[in-house]
């Protein structure tokens, strides 16, 4: 006995998990490089010692400087995203092209990325945003 | 000399790393996970291969499976009632084929039919086949009670009844039920066995074993039940004669499947006017199947490498940072004898030390990975030489890949002007 709508049910389970572990693998990548621009945020920050000195003295706010690095980093991570976006949509009609694959862009799988990128740019670019705000403005400005 | 050299170099490496711990962990974590992706990946994906080749193996990658198919006119042809359709395989197609053909270790008939089977009070339609002792050994199986079919039972034309574990639960039969008479059809059998049915599927084909209930010899079902079979379908009789329903031929040597698969198709394309026998080859399944994970296998290790690709570029850029900020040592360096060439060797091996050290904890990370796949869902993991040695030696191509530029940059920075740098 066959019933088609079991069929359907188990399909679509299967396709759920190959979804979920072809999701995950991708989203290490993007964890990869959020880790990235914390990194090289943190390494920015610490290069910007003076600058971030020179603006709390003539009378920026901590908020003030957090807001500006971790604007700093969200768009950095908002125009890779949107690139990635390009780039994610051109693969599969490459894909579709070469090997006749059917693939399918969902507005789903459009949108979810591009907040992702974005998420990832406030996460980690609080950790940097806060140190930076952290820094003793009178030891800032004698940094060399 | 020269090896205490690089010792020393390497320490120096990462006594600089140790200098930024925190830089380091996070650029070493890229590496890591993008390690752990891969390693945890080809595990994944060499294991569910193994178990759909596992699968294909039991159905026997030396067999051949000839099967009888209702022509596609015939279907339109049937609206008219009594019309019987006379297709598949035939005695003649068995004899031939057994004949013929050199590389054939063995040749098995079956006959299938449904019938109506009463055990005491207990009454089922099961699925009979009719067959020759070789099916037995065709795949391996166990036998759970009594014996199979021999052949002296052929011989004698003996009414016995081998059943398979799924129709002995049917009719409710236990292994106490070992020489007694079961009725099927209209005709005494006598239980001589009970085999145990292995489960599982393999792509469109089914162990053979699920799909029957009960075995008879080859002749007692040709005696007893005949050739002609009538179907009721939407209210009306249809009726069928085939002789055989399928022919399962057992190949000497797998060398020789493809070949004797195309003899056989050439030889039923003579005599069978309409096509009505479908071939299955479960060696090609093997091969497609083969062919199948070696895309997958490609697929999630490529995805799984953008981690990597992602980890060497976040390594390359905290690299050109920490070029720049240290550019006064670099000058200094210089200005005391340092040749270009020594300075790029700094930096590359620290570049290396931090990518191959990832790179390890990430196969740690990696291996652990498919052991709570299993664990939790099941899923059958296979870790391979090749799975644990190629991401390893990856990792520390990316730090030499994505080291030689910032390297090149440290090397490339003027004494006189670096010296100055604040």
């Amino acid at each position: 006995m066959s019933v088609p709508l079991a069929l359907l049910r188990q399909a679509e389970a299967t396709k759920r998990t190959f979804n979920v572990v072809l999701g995950s693998i991708a989203g290490i990548s993007l964890l990869v490089g959020g880790i990235g621009i914390m990194n090289i945020m943190l390494a920015s920050v610490t290069e910007r010692t003076r600058e971030i000195g020179i603006r709390r003295a003539i009378g920026a706010k901590r908020r003030q400087i957090v807001y500006q690095f971790l604007i700093e980093t969200v768009v950095l991570s908002m125009f890779g995203g949107l690139i990635g976006l390009g780039v994610g949509t051109l693969i599969p009609f490459l894909i579709t092209y070469f090997s006749g694959m059917v693939t399918v862009v969902t507005m789903n799988s459009i949108l979810l990325p591009l907040f992702i990128s974005m998420g990832i740019g406030i996460l980690f670019g609080l950790y940097p945003a806060v140190n930076a705000a952290r820094v003793d403005p009178i030891i800032a400005l004698r940094h060399e | 000399m020269r090896q205490t050299k690089i010792a020393r170099n390497i320490w120096l490496g990462i006594e600089n790393l140790l200098l930024h711990k925190l830089r380091s962990f996070l650029t070493m974590l890229g590496v890591v996970f993008g390690v752990g992706s891969v390693v945890a990946m080809l595990s994944v994906g060499e294991g569910a291969s193994k178990e759909a080749m596992a699968q294909i193996r039991k159905l026997g990658s030396n067999n051949i499976i000839v099967s009888s198919v209702k022509p596609v006119e015939d279907e339109a042809a049937n609206t008219q009632r009594s019309m019987m359709s006379i297709f598949g395989l035939t005695y003649d197609d068995y004899e031939r084929i057994a004949e013929s053909f050199g590389t054939i270790r063995q040749v098995t008939p079956v006959k299938l039919t449904r019938k109506e089977t009463r055990l005491r009070e207990r009454a089922m339609e099961l699925r009979v086949v009719g067959t020759t002792p070789e099916w037995f050994t065709l795949v391996p199986r166990s036998i759970l009670a009594g014996r199979t079919i021999r052949a002296e039972d052929q011989n004698k034309l003996a009414p016995v009844v081998v059943l398979t574990e799924f129709g002995a639960r049917k009719i409710l039969a236990t292994e106490s039920v070992i020489g007694q008479t079961v009725r099927i059809g209209g005709d005494e059998f006598e239980i001589i066995g009970i085999v145990k049915s292995e489960g599982g599927e393999a792509g469109n084909l089914q162990i053979p074993d699920q799909q029957v209930d009960a075995y008879v010899p080859m002749e007692v079902a040709r005696r007893y039940f005949g050739d002609i079979f009538t179907k009721m379908t939407s209210g009306s009789f249809q009726r069928e004669k085939v002789e055989l329903h399928q022919i399962i031929v057992q190949v000497d040597q797998a060398e020789h499947v493809e070949a004797t698969a195309a003899g056989i198709e050439r030889m039923l394309e003579q005599f069978h006017k309409k096509k009505d026998y479908s071939m299955s080859v479960p060696l090609a399944l093997l091969k497609q199947a083969e062919a199948t994970k070696r895309t997958f296998n490609i697929v999630l290790g490529s995805i799984a490498g953008i981690s990597l690709l992602v980890g060497g570029i976040g390594i390359m850029n905290i690299m050109l940072a920490s070029v720049t900020e240290r550019t006064r040592e670099i000058g200094i360096r210089r200005a005391i004898g340092a040749k270009r060439h020594q300075i790029i060797y700094q930096f590359l091996i620290e570049t290396v030390v931090l990518s191959t050290i990832g790179g390890l904890i990430g196969l740690g990370v990696g291996t652990l990975i498919p052991f709570l796949i299993t664990y939790f869902s099941g899923m059958a993991t296979v870790m391979t030489l090749n799975g644990i040695l190629l991401p390893l030696f990856i990792s520390m191509g990316i730090g030499i890949l994505f080291g030689l530029y910032p390297a090149m940059n440290a090397a490339k920075v003027d004494p006189i002007i670096a010296l100055r740098h604040e």
